[in-house]
């Protein structure tokens, strides 16, 4: 019986871990193939030769490498706003207790709800007044507009399950409440703040409705691709959808303790 | 100085209530206009008729609330199926919940790429088919001549992409559960069923709630999975949006497809709400 | 070793229209160890928060010394503070713990490092100053809580229930360290508890708070044998006081229906001050427990006996009320037998039926 268990464990372990891991295998070897590999039917399953020709050419293609740093960019300024609106936000959340807190939580969260067309089309225009259409500072901003609720919901949990009564001792022993919140709050709470801008930079570089309708020559990688979805050969599609996942994957992994904490909100 | 004090929470979310005000109000505000109103800032319906008047605006309704429908349910049903077993806390469950949350980080738009490399009629599945002697032709599932077969490998996608994060929520909530409740029903004669049924979902109903209205809500702006896969042979809302955007610049009907989806989902929303809502339940027979 | 008194001054305190401190004022003299006690949710803390700044009072002023400091931040009051949690910060070693005050005070560095070997010796963590707190135990952590405050010479030391997270025996050994500390240093001290024997052993005097105000202050004695109220005398000491309705008729005293003796003196006591009714409070160790009958002695039901091991435990039913009694030696009687209870003349209290305040 209880090696049964063992055995219909391993089974489930393995089938769940297949379906989830199989696929990203897969764009993994497409990436590594040659442009011939990828066209050739049937496949082998295991690949038979080791080529870097699609992913020269992925990278060779007008616009990608520049696609590339844009994306980085645009990711980069929006972890900044990200940190210097949600910090303060959610600093008011846990620490404090005012009129509308509750509602205003809810309504925050209930921003993320809106549907990003909905924000995005009517921006063009208010962009062009404002000459960031086109302008990667814009598509950040919107990023972050979209990162903002979760952060500073995921924030504010992190600042409330550190206690009170750290920064109160620090306060008691002469700090100023900035003082106790730079030597106490901010450096016990760091891990938390990574794992929230990793979240928010995995949320920016993988965003594209956005991105593409808001640029036209400074496109991110996603808006990048789907641009030249029609256009591109399959190994281009390939190469794209691999390195579109690796950086958030590799990402994601420094956060993988922290996930359930983040979520554990809702 | 008292004053100072009690002000100073707003202070702090003054840069939240700004951007808040430009980043959502701002484009709310203007979609409706777009949406109502014609260049002279005069109401008017001709944009909402021209929008009935296309065809695909139907069946992007149609197809955006068909995957609705069918990804929601089966994402929920694996998630709570994967979340049971994690959380048996085996040696190995901690790496099955990382492996599992992989697809958290791979966007709509690389998910529909990765998995164009398998339903491809060069790709892996069809090769997979030949090997077990079940074809000797490709079979195009990505073709319009096969919309039901289309449709179920955007599926596939989707459900493998989104799952993810219903299952963070759901174990999340699952841990919440005290081992002490679980443990009466076992002590009072429960057996495996019957505890998932009258213990773990009743007292997991608001984690499932909230995964239930997150994924409907996003699953009303599928994209780039379908654009990906499908191109345009599926219509979905979001795509029209943005085809109607980006092709034919045309943002009063882009600003229309955008209300709709903006209106089903709080239709949805308030329907999950009214429904699921957690309420201590009232057992009279069990 | 500086030394203030501090003193409240009418202080009220609402927290969202529900008012935590009524009016309240105390003077804690200088060098004294004060013990506020109350139940939770008496407003003690909130008295302590007050006196930190932690918290800013709605009306009312407090002073420390002659200085007026109601409206000055925690940082200018130069007091400080041992939290319930210790509130030891984690990401600091032992040593940084202890040199925080010191650092935000910004004293030299050799000052610094001469004042934590000081304190450290004292509280004999000197071994530990390299160790972040994870690696501490509960009473270790404790002790480096009460090692920061102390390091940096307030003028009013703080305590928040500090021993309350401890377990038995680690809280004893600790309250008695306490106690000597403050004995050598002198530091006036505000200490909020809940637990009365930490306060009866630990303060010079102990304020009784119920609900926002203080209903008794004065030396552990004096309030275990004096309850200014019959709440005071049903919270302090273990068992509560026991408590009897009596009256005064035709010149004598009964408990129901039975006649109970009491000396002249009482009586004349009783007769001068006009009482009709009154309630008698006693405590379980001033009565006297015979298996006959004798003079002046009232007849009782054992209704239960605890085995306490130095002692028996009696629950006693007289007339229709419950008492507990200590019996020192075994009477040899089982429950449901009839037992004669006398009372130690001068340990009978006397309370108003109405205010519920001793009489004397």
């Amino acid at each position: 019986m209880k090696i049964f268990k063992k055995f219909a464990q391993i089974i489930t372990f393995t089938i769940i871990s297949l379906w989830v891991l199989l696929p990203v295998f897969l764009i993994t070897v497409s990436t590594f193939s040659s442009k011939q590999e990828v066209y050739k039917w049937p496949k082998n399953l295991l690949p038979k030769d080791f080529s870097l020709e699609s992913i020269k050419f992925f990278f060779s293609s007008y616009g990608t490498i520049s696609s590339f740093k844009n994306s980085l960019i645009v990711a980069f300024i929006t972890l900044i706003l990200v940190l210097f609106i949600s910090i303060p936000s959610a600093y008011a959340f846990s620490r404090y207790y005012f009129k509308g807190r509750e509602s205003l939580k809810i309504f925050i969260l209930m921003t993320r709800m809106l549907p990003i067309p909905l924000l995005a089309v009517p921006l063009t225009s208010f962009y062009i007044t404002l000459s960031l259409y086109d302008n990667l500072l814009g598509v950040a901003l919107i990023h972050t507009a979209m990162a903002l609720p979760f952060s500073i919901i995921i924030l504010s949990g992190i600042f409330i399950r550190i206690s009170k009564e750290y920064e109160e001792a620090a306060i008691v022993f002469g700090a100023s409440k900035l003082k106790a919140f730079l030597k106490i709050l901010l450096p016990l709470s760091l891990p938390g703040i990574a794992a929230m801008l990793i979240f928010t930079f995995i949320t920016s570089w993988n965003e594209v409705f956005a991105a593409s309708i808001l640029t036209v020559e400074n496109r991110t990688l996603s808006a990048h691709i789907l641009n030249l979805l029609d256009a591109s050969p399959l190994y281009f599609k390939y190469a794209g959808g691999f390195f579109l996942s690796v950086p958030a994957i590799i990402f994601i992994f420094f956060i993988r303790n922290y996930l359930m904490k983040m979520w554990g909100g809702f | 100085m008292k004053l100072n004090e009690k002000y100073f929470p707003y202070v702090l979310l003054l840069p939240l209530l700004l951007y808040i005000l430009l980043f959502f109000f701002n484009p709310f505000f203007n979609a409706l206009k777009l949406a109502f109103f014609d260049e002279n800032n005069k109401f008017t319906l001709i944009y909402f008729r021209e929008l009935l008047r296309d065809p695909r605006f139907f069946s992007a309704i149609k197809y955006t609330l068909m995957f609705a429908v069918t990804i929601v349910p089966l994402q929920l049903i694996t998630a709570f199926l994967i979340a049971l077993f994690i959380n048996r806390n085996f040696k190995g469950s901690k790496t099955l919940l990382f492996i599992c949350s992989i697809p958290l980080a791979i966007s709509d738009l690389a998910a529909g790429l990765i998995f164009l490399s398998i339903f491809t009629e060069h790709g892996f599945l069809n090769s997979f088919f030949y090997f077990l002697g079940l074809i000797k032709k490709p079979v195009y599932f990505l073709s319009y001549e096969n919309i039901p077969l289309l449709f179920t490998s955007i599926l596939i996608a989707e459900h493998w992409r989104a799952t993810a994060i219903v299952l963070i929520i759901l174990i999340a909530g699952l841990q919440m559960i005290e081992k002490d409740y679980i443990d009466a029903a076992n002590v009072f004669g429960a057996n495996f069923f019957k505890r998932i049924f009258y213990i773990i979902i009743p007292l997991l109903k608001p984690s499932i709630q909230s995964a239930l209205i997150i994924r409907t809500l996003f699953a009303f702006q599928m994209f780039a999975v379908v654009i990906a896969l499908a191109g345009d042979m599926i219509p979905v809302l979001s795509g029209e949006t943005y085809f109607w955007y980006y092709i034919y610049r045309n943002s009063h009907i882009a600003s229309c497809y955008a209300v709709v989806i903006i209106i089903l989902s709080l239709l949805l929303t308030a329907i999950y709400l009214k429904f699921l809502t957690y309420k201590e339940p009232v057992y009279e027979n069990i | 070793m500086s030394k203030k008194g501090v003193v409240l001054l009418n202080i009220e305190k609402s927290f969202g229209g529900n008012k935590v401190l009524k009016n309240l004022s105390l003077e804690v003299k200088s060098g004294e160890f004060l013990v506020l006690l109350g139940p939770s949710g008496c407003g003690k803390t909130t008295t302590l928060r007050c006196i930190a700044g932690l918290e800013k009072v709605d009306k009312g002023k407090i002073f420390i010394g002659d200085r007026d400091v109601t409206e000055l931040p925690p940082s200018k009051r130069n007091i400080s503070m041992v939290f319930q949690n210790y509130a030891v910060f984690p990401h600091m070693k032992v040593y940084n713990n202890i040199a925080f005050g010191l650092k935000m005070r910004k004293f030299p560095r050799q000052e610094i490092d001469k004042k934590i070997k000081e304190v450290s010796k004292l509280l004999k963590i000197d071994n530990l100053l390299d160790r972040f707190p994870s690696q501490l135990s509960g009473g270790q952590k404790q002790r480096v809580a009460v090692a920061r405050a102390l390091a940096v010479d307030p003028d009013v030391l703080l305590m928040d229930e500090p021993l309350s997270n401890l377990d038995a025996l680690l809280r004893a050994e600790m309250r008695t360290e306490l106690k000597k500390l403050h004995r050598d240093l002198g530091t006036t001290t505000v200490y909020v508890t809940h637990d009365q024997i930490e306060a009866l052993s630990l303060g010079d005097r102990i304020a009784v708070m119920f609900d926002g105000e203080i209903v008794q202050i004065s030396n552990p004695k004096e309030i275990y044998e004096f309850p200014s109220t019959i709440k005071v005398g049903e919270f302090i000491g273990i068992p509560s006081m026991n408590f009897l309705k009596a009256r005064y008729e035709n010149g004598e005293i009964f408990i129901g229906n039975q006649k109970f003796e009491l000396s002249d003196k009482i009586r004349n006591e009783i007769e001068r001050k006009k009482l009709k009714e009154f309630i008698i409070g006693i405590r379980a160790e001033n009565i006297e427990i015979y298996a006959n009958k004798c003079r002046g002695s009232l007849c009782s039901k054992i209704l239960l006996k605890e085995e306490l091991g130095y002692t028996q435990l009696l629950t006693l039913k007289i007339e229709d009320f419950t008492i507990k009694a200590f019996s020192k030696a075994e009477i040899g009687l089982g429950i449901d037998n009839y037992v004669y209870i006398k009372f130690r003349e001068d340990k009978i209290r006397f309370f108003d039926c109405n205010t519920r305040k001793l009489i004397f």
